[in-house]
């Protein structure tokens, strides 16, 4: 094939791999025992099973409940804690503690003590998930305020002195871009550390399962869950994330 | 390109901005002040297997520099994260200059490997790694290497992308020899990223991947902290996690930031500077 | 200067240790086309920000349209040297912009008559629905210049504003200038290190010193508009004395 252009190279090269993926699994998986390496179409046919279910299913929205509110927690707190960082110098120092704490802070450790504090339940789900992401989001939104353009605001303060309509028609409109790509990243983050999140301190969710799964080795059930949890980011990503985004550049994009 | 922006080289410290005021320092110390002292109330109230007293805490902390047992846990943990860290940051640079060599490779690492890396669960890879490897020091290093990956890469390949094509262009007119291309001008410019792709894989080693060793093994910090809860000793669990915290700060200030301003000169004075219009910025 | 719509008397001002004006005094007439002419780093923004009470000077007065700029600020409006429109806003929302930000409860739909009459005057008729972005830098400018106009200021402060423009634009804008100055009336000042520039727009000019700047020439350009500096054999002979005095100025002669 001499005359391939790159890009049908590139698709090509990107197929193949899969393909070489997925035939190298499913000749490993017929001679490796079942619970060490499960076949593609154990996990299949598992993966369509746990959707199905009705029991299962339900464990998906119990995760997917727990990230949005832990996600809708944290950004309300890590935003209003970066603004009050912003415009009151004095708490500063303070704050930059608080998030290089918390940013260093062992994700383990909170589920750990969560579990000792608030015992198995959703709350202590939501409260280490939104406590793992925090500063993300207080990091991120006090980037994106020191970079509100200076002149933009010089400008604003020419038209008025209310600091208040400056702050609605310049500041927060020049976040909002932040405010979604924080998010987006958040998400990534929120959704691989419910599974841990879970795994110790709830009582539900794809944690949840996958410690019953990992207790009776049932090692295709982990891979199902796993795949589902991939194939959820994946079109959260594509199907929520990159089209808002796309949104937002195109209005907010620097000229 | 989303995933991973928390640490970027230009990061500038807001950790320990010098020249504080004098009542900044104050709410800050005060606030310290405060927590333990109403964590030190709290806990006279609250049974010891809810929440230990500060002092109880600070004791079980001085275990881990005295009882051989934990010295041992953190040395083994301390290892492996260094372990993974430079094997995560070998292979995202791998990862990241095959599509700049072989064009070919972009989307089979950017739209195939990268996504599915990204996406999977650090517990996953903590709970294959033990089905895999049992549990021994492979399969935590494996699990944590595979934690790191993406998180190495993606810091990479941005340094890649922004290697200036005219400075290229003036590299090529002085020398048609690649190599000195690659050390003089690739290597430089890519070095601050790769230097802030280690620092932040740094981090996430003692955040998530210690992970692996709740599973993975039987020695180490994650192993502790396990048998802690598992015990209802939550002085240790603490104690475990201030260490990895004291762990963290001391690693990232005496290896890699100094490492990073070596890589980059050129920002060693990045300092914010503010200027008028106080109240509005 | 009978009727003063803008006056500095002995106006102080430092920034930390550095002096900018030591004792600045000059008036500008009601309804002047003013140049502040000086060399780069002088002083002459700054001056414009006293006006506009974007900054405090440390000692003297200055008076902006019979009382302190404190209390006039509103009667006023910049245009700076780069745009400065929101990226997500519409030329027009843009424009609204100013209006918006002045306040008060005018009815939307009076503000968007007035957005798009002030875009009609710049020329911008048909780009009103453009975000920033698909605007070119002329383009961008006479936004600025529209969102200014929209409020309806006594006074309006252009701060370079065609500095970063290509030659042609940045005379097709000049013309413009003045001739919405013909048509409005407002009191222009106009801060510029372009001695053509001034000579082609004012009525006075008013040269600037070094830091810390004083006036030391005013300049009445009384050529009738519009004005180019070649075949005008007044304009010629002003432009050779300015030219003079400026080179005294930057010894460099760097950039005038």
């Amino acid at each position: 094939m001499p005359s391939l252009s790159l890009n049908a190279k590139r698709k090509l090269a990107a197929n193949l791999f899969v393909l070489v993926v997925l035939g190298a699994w499913a000749l490993a998986s017929v001679r490796l025992p079942g619970y060490v390496l499960p076949s593609p179409r154990t996990v299949l046919y598992q993966t369509i099973d746990f959707i199905t279910t009705r029991k299962l299913a339900v464990q998906i929205l119990a995760s997917v409940f727990h990230v949005a509110a832990a996600l809708i927690l944290a950004f309300l707190a890590g935003t209003a804690i970066a603004v009050t960082g912003h415009y009151l110098k004095v708490t500063q120092l303070l704050i930059g503690r608080i998030t290089s704490f918390l940013n260093s802070f062992s994700s383990i450790g909170w589920a750990l003590l969560a579990i000792l504090w608030f015992g198995l339940n959703d709350l202590s789900v939501i409260l280490v998930i939104g406590i793992i992401i925090l500063p993300v989001f207080i990091i991120n939104m006090q980037a994106a305020l020191d970079q509100v353009d200076r002149e933009l605001l010089e400008m604003a303060r020419s038209y008025t002195r209310r600091w208040r309509r400056g702050f609605v028609m310049i500041v927060l409109p020049s976040l909002y871009p932040f405010m979604l790509a924080s998010t987006r990243l958040a998400f990534g983050i929120a959704w691989k550390v419910a599974l841990t999140a879970e795994l110790f301190g709830g009582n539900s969710g794809f944690g949840f399962v996958v410690n019953i799964a990992r207790q009776s080795i049932n090692t295709p059930q982990i891979f199902a869950v796993i795949a589902i949890m991939i194939v959820i980011s994946s079109v959260a990503d594509r199907v929520v994330f990159v089209p808002l985004q796309r949104l937002l550049t195109k209005h907010y994009a620097d000229v | 390109m989303s995933d991973v922006a928390t640490d970027r080289p230009l990061g500038r410290s807001r950790v320990w901005p010098f020249n504080q005021s004098l009542p900044a320092r104050l709410l800050a110390d005060g606030a310290v002040i405060l927590v333990v002292l109403m964590w030190w109330l709290a806990s006279r109230q609250l049974p010891d297997f809810v929440l230990p007293s500060p002092l109880a805490t600070a004791k079980a902390l001085g275990r881990f520099f005295v009882e051989p047992g934990l010295m041992l846990a953190v040395a083994a943990t301390t290892a492996r994260v260094v372990f993974s860290v430079i094997a995560a940051t070998v292979v995202g640079i791998g990862l990241a200059m095959l599509p700049y060599y072989l064009p070919s490779t972009r989307d089979l690492v950017r739209a195939r490997i990268l996504p599915l890396l990204n996406a999977m669960p650090s517990l996953g890879w903590a709970l294959l790694a033990v089905i895999w490897f049992g549990v021994s020091d492979t399969s935590v290093v494996f699990a944590q290497t595979a934690i790191l990956v993406p998180f190495c890469f993606y810091n990479v390949s941005q340094g890649i992308d922004e290697i200036d094509a005219e400075l290229l262009e003036m590299a090529k007119s002085y020398t048609r020899t690649r190599a000195l291309t690659f050390r003089k001008v690739i290597v430089p410019a890519v070095a601050p990223y790769v230097v802030a792709a280690a620092r932040l894989a740094y981090g996430v080693s003692w955040k998530i991947a210690l992970i692996a060793e709740l599973f993975g093994s039987e020695t180490g910090l994650g192993a502790v902290m396990y048998q802690a809860q598992i015990v209802t000793d939550p002085a240790l669990v603490i104690a475990a996690c201030l260490v990895i915290v004291i762990l963290f700060v001391l690693g990232d200030a005496l290896v890699l930031r100094p490492l990073y301003r070596l890589a980059a000169p050129q920002d060693r004075d990045s300092l914010r500077n503010t200027t008028g219009l106080r109240q509005w910025i | 200067m009978q009727d003063a719509i803008i006056r500095f008397d002995h106006v102080r001002l430092c920034f930390g240790p550095e002096t900018i004006f030591q004792d600045l005094s000059l008036s500008i007439g009601r309804g002047e086309f003013v140049c502040l002419l000086g060399p780069s780093g002088c002083g002459k923004s700054t001056a414009l920000r006293l006006i506009g009470d974007l900054l405090r000077p440390d000692g003297g007065s200055i008076i902006v349209d019979g009382r302190d700029p404190r209390e006039t600020w509103e009667h006023l409006a910049f245009v700076f040297q780069s745009p400065r429109l929101a990226p997500w806003r519409t030329a027009l929302d843009n424009v609204l912009l100013g209006m918006e930000l002045r306040g008060g409860r005018r009815d939307r739909e009076q503000m968007r008559v007035r957005a798009t009459k002030a875009l009609d005057l710049v020329g911008l008729t048909h780009d009103a629905g453009k975000y920033p972005r698909m605007l070119s830098g002329g383009e961008k400018q006479r936004v600025a210049l529209a969102r200014a106009l929209a409020v309806e200021p006594q006074i309006i402060l252009m701060d370079e504003p065609f500095s970063a423009l290509d030659p042609n634009t940045r005379q097709r804008l000049r013309a413009e200038i003045v001739s919405i100055w013909q048509k409005t009336g407002k009191t222009i000042v106009f801060v510029t290190h372009d001695v053509d520039e001034a000579l082609v727009l004012a009525d006075r000019i008013l040269l600037l010193s070094k830091k810390p700047a004083r006036v030391i020439e005013t300049i009445a350009i009384d050529r009738p508009r519009p004005r180019s500096p070649e075949g005008d054999a007044g304009l010629t002979r002003r432009r050779q004395e300015l030219m003079a005095l400026f080179a005294k100025l930057e010894p460099e002669g760097a950039d005038a």
